[in-house]
């Protein structure tokens, strides 16, 4: 009984020493990895892109993702020396060279990131300037399914060239976030707040870290 | 905006840029005092956060299926996801700039020479190609299907006299 409790003891003691070992652990290898330059050479292929082959210094145009062939992008002008705001989504076919207009932005904001899900629906980030230019910006994690918008998230960001912007991982989308938490009696700033968060299958955005 | 931000001895960063492959998102916290800097690389993968710390400022990151390529201002590092090793890169004047994965350990980036590379790590070391075809000037991003086929868009000419600037499209298929 007692050889028992202390081979259980040992054993508790292991699966402890095994279970502390820091995540951030890591051996760095004193061999380093060396490069080969092979000779193989990869030729890109210029493609077509009429439509937009040439925009007005005041314009921007991201490129956003790809699926089946058509590649996603966005296009905007400026407003002021600050703020982009976009005008519409669209999608462009590689092999037919079509353009087509996935969304129509009437109101002045910018979307920072947008992906297509594989059900159709559309996940877009919305940045928009305050009042006054001394506020921080707004964003919203927005859900677009059958022409109906669903907000997910939503907060500050001190910088708007830090807005939200959507991972895959496999079947699985992410965002990362640096936001601001406001004192809404001053509107000031009381903490600053990083999160991963993953927009689950029923459509909700979790938060899988912070700091 | 300024007079707003929190002010505290250590500035903490993070990347809101997506870095993601097939399998994993990666991110980094950045930490900034007067004397020190740290950076903590995070991969989550099958629900599970692991982290590395480094005692530089990282400059970009690419997550592959096995490794993460890790760029610091001073060196450039694989990590070996399974393994849970480290190691630098030598014989390599490299700037990665758009680094994104194509298929399984091979990703496409965008170097300060002005060329594109493709770059494919193996255990037995690390194997780099050339890409042409983009004309001078154009600054690409670089978007990838689930195939690995690529695309690269970007801006290329600014005409001062027209107000006009360019943007082209490449295509380069997986093979």
């Amino acid at each position: 009984m007692v050889k028992s409790k202390i081979a259980l003891f040992v054993l508790f003691l292991v699966m402890l020493t095994g279970c502390s070992k820091a995540e951030d652990e890591s051996i760095m290898e004193t061999d380093p990895m060396k490069v080969i330059m092979t000779e193989k050479v990869y030729e890109l292929q210029e493609l077509e892109f009429h439509d937009f082959n040439q925009i007005p210094y005041s314009s921007f145009i991201m490129f956003h993702g790809i699926t089946d062939n058509v590649l996603y992008f966005a296009y905007g002008e400026s407003d002021n020396a600050t703020i982009y705001s976009t005008n519409a989504l669209y999608g462009y076919d590689i092999e037919t060279k079509k353009v087509t207009m996935l969304k129509d932005i009437q109101n002045k904001f910018r979307v920072w990131d947008f992906v297509l899900c594989d059900n159709g629906d559309m996940l877009y980030s919305k940045v928009e300037l305050g009042d006054s230019e001394s506020d921080p910006f707004h964003f919203e994690i927005i859900k677009e399914s059958n022409g109906k918008e669903t907000v997910l998230d939503e907060g500050s960001l001190f910088n708007h060239l830090n807005g939200p912007a959507f991972s895959r991982a496999g079947e699985n989308i992410f965002y990362l976030l640096q936001e601001v938490e406001m004192d809404a009696s001053t509107n000031t700033a009381n903490a600053q707040i990083d999160s991963l968060n993953e927009i689950t299958k029923d459509g909700t955005a979790v938060s899988v870290w912070s700091s | 905006m300024e007079d707003q931000h929190i002010v505290e001895e250590e500035e903490i960063l993070i990347s809101t840029d997506p870095h993601h492959s097939a399998t994993s998102v990666v991110f980094y916290t950045q930490k900034a005092s007067a004397t020190e800097m740290e950076s903590t690389l995070y991969y989550y993968q099958d629900e599970k956060l692991k982290s590395k710390v480094f005692k530089e400022r990282i400059s970009t990151v690419v997550p592959l299926t096995n490794y993460i390529v890790v760029n610091t201002r001073s060196a450039s590092y694989v990590i070996d996801i399974k393994k849970d090793t480290v190691k630098e890169i030598v014989d390599l004047n490299m700037k990665v700039y758009q680094g994104v994965q194509m298929k399984g350990d091979k990703f496409i980036y965008y170097n300060e020479d002005g060329n594109a590379y493709i770059m494919e790590i193996m255990e037995s070391g690390i194997e780099l190609s050339k890409v042409t075809g983009m004309k001078s000037g154009f600054l690409p991003r670089f978007i990838v299907d689930k195939h690995g086929n690529v695309i690269a868009g970007g801006y290329r000419v600014n005409d001062e006299a027209t107000q006009m600037q360019t943007v082209e499209l490449y295509y380069l298929a997986n093979d």
